[in-house]
């Protein structure tokens, strides 16, 4: 290998890591509050994916479509959150946990199929958008900027919402939800609305790594699933309910799964099960969360 | 002016009725206490009037206006506080955050006579030197005060306090009847609950005891001081 590919692979694989933070922390943020594993959280993303490229195409004459498809697309997964979480999901909280698993697995269901009746079932490519096309060179090697681009905008998301829970009134409630929903709402806390912010919130987060994915990869069916299985595991590596966990997750599994792919082609994709499976063994609550 | 008034009430667990055509009232300014042995439905009553556990049939009123059914910030924004008997002070909050959060927007402020940081401080002094601390590093009677100055940040209208002096050190349940106490003196209406008779005959004005799910006696404090044969009965004291 040389100190090129070491590089890049390094660049891609923290890049790809932070795409997948960005889903898996709104996994790790809505199972906390809401304690609903969202399957569908997967189609939440792979919706995005579809809607940014629906956009770029429908906005291709405006300049700067890629641009606007950020701004949208993820707002409309984020209403389509809102419109799941008040009208499916809020019948079933006080229900036993099969249902919610029934339900969202539907929900893959569904997204799928609509994803595939408005957007066929063909692969789709969106390029990168000025000016965070074409490459720079540091230190003699060349790397694309729009990897750079994906850093950035996943360290910015992970310290927005640092600040977002830790600093203002909305973390605060959030919080006080999170460890218990009852005393939240008898001191007059909205907590329905709680709920129907945080879904969103995840939902949006989805749908933002579902529109900056495309540029680096294709728009595909069959991502929903890739995704939601990578989530989990970065979930569970970085520990259930931590967002700083969350990171660190997606970055190992982010290299993981570039280096993997370098070294031993084959077994790429084994390679995060079986670190998921030490970590159960050592550290069942992960790296970075709390035991029970 | 009658603040609450309960009508027969039937609250469930899933399956298992607790309690039976319950009826009370509290009025304005009063201090009323719900006395029983362990399990008789005190909590189950207070879970009731907050809408933690709504009933099934029956009325509740307050100032006369039908609130069962609403959910439980509703009732809370509408001038009720629970300080409940588990306390359940948010760990992950500091203990200003704690305080804070109970705040409801377009509350009263200061100069109309609502509650405060400053004020809270001034009845519990001990919140002011834990005030940056996390809420779970504080001792169980430091807890306690929280969770009560927490709900007062609401400006409650009516305060149900569960068992206050349950769990607490002798020293420590005396402090926090002196400051129900104080805050009875302010006009608050409180209806507690207690298994701990003393504590409720020394704040109260008149009590409700409790027996499988049903009001079994009612009438003023002094009464009960007059007729221990009362106490003995219901209570076994
Ligand atoms: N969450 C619950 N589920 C089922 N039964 C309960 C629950 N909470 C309390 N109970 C039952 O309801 C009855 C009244 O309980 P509670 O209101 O807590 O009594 P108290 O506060 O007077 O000790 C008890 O028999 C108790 O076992
Ligand atoms: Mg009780």
């Amino acid at each position: 290998m040389t100190w090129e590919a070491l590089a890049g692979q390094t660049l891609s694989g923290i890049s790809v890591g932070m795409v997948l933070f960005l889903i898996a922390a709104g996994l790790s943020i809505i199972f906390g509050t809401l304690k609903v594993l969202n399957l569908a959280h997967g189609s939440l993303y792979m919706t995005g994916s579809f809607l940014c490229y629906g956009l770029t195409s429908l906005l291709s004459q405006i300049p700067g479509a890629y641009w606007w498809a950020l701004l949208f697309a993820p707002i409309l997964v984020a209403v389509l959150g809102g419109i799941i979480e008040i009208f499916l999901l809020r019948r079933i909280y006080d229900q036993e946990m099969l249902y919610q698993y029934i339900l969202t697995f539907a929900l893959i269901l569904i997204l799928g199929d609509a994803c595939k009746f408005l957007f066929g079932v063909g692969y789709q490519t969106v390029a990168a958008p000025w000016p965070v096309n074409g490459k720079v060179f540091l230190w003699g090697l060349s790397f694309p900027v729009y990897n750079l681009f994906l850093i950035g905008c996943g360290l910015a998301v992970f310290l927005g919402l640092i600040v977002l829970m830790r600093y203002t009134a909305l973390g605060r409630n959030v919080r006080a939800v999170t460890y218990n929903r009852e005393m939240a709402n008898a001191l007059g806390i909205n907590v329905p609305k709680v709920y129907t912010g945080v879904f969103m919130l995840g939902s949006y987060l989805a749908g933002l790594a579902g529109t900056l994915m495309p540029p680096m990869s294709v728009v595909a069916l069959g991502s929903d699933m890739a995704v939601i299985i990578e989530c989990f595991i970065i979930v569970v590596i970085g520990g259930l309910g931590s967002l700083p966990g969350a990171f660190l997750g997606a970055i190992i599994l982010g290299l993981l799964n570039a280096f993997g792919i370098y070294i031993i082609p084959k077994l790429a994709v084994a390679f995060a099960f079986m670190l998921m499976i030490v970590v159960l063994i050592i550290r069942p609550w992960g790296l970075l969360g709390k035991p029970e | 002016m009658r603040l609450l008034e309960v009508q027969g009430i039937n609250t469930y667990y899933g399956l298992s009725h607790i309690l039976f055509d319950l009826s009370l009232e509290v009025y304005e300014g009063e201090t009323v206490c719900l006395l029983g042995r362990n399990g008789v439905g005190k909590t189950t009553t207070l879970r009731s009037i907050m809408g933690l556990t709504p009933p099934r049939s029956g009325t509740i009123k307050l100032y006369g206006k039908e609130v069962r059914g609403k959910q439980p910030f509703e009732i809370a924004r509408l001038g009720v506080g629970l300080v409940p008997e588990d306390r359940i002070i948010f760990p992950d909050l500091t203990v200003r955050e704690n305080l804070e959060i109970a705040v409801k927007k377009g509350q009263k402020r200061k100069q109309d006579g609502g509650w405060t940081i400053e004020k809270i401080h001034r009845l519990f002094p001990v919140l002011e030197a834990r005030d940056k601390q996390w809420g779970g590093t504080l001792s169980g009677g430091e807890q306690q005060m929280l969770t009560i100055a927490r709900t007062l940040m609401g400006n409650p209208r009516l305060l149900l306090l569960d068992e206050p002096s349950e769990g607490l050190a002798p020293m420590v349940t005396r402090v926090i009847e002196e400051q129900i106490l104080a805050l009875k003196k302010e006009g608050l209406t409180i209806l507690l609950s207690e298994q701990n008779s003393n504590f409720a005959l020394n704040v109260s004005d008149r009590a409700y005891i409790l027996e499988k799910g049903q009001i079994g006696w009612q009438g003023p404090i002094h009464e009960l001081r007059e007729k221990p044969e009362i106490m003995m009965t219901y209570l076994g004291v």
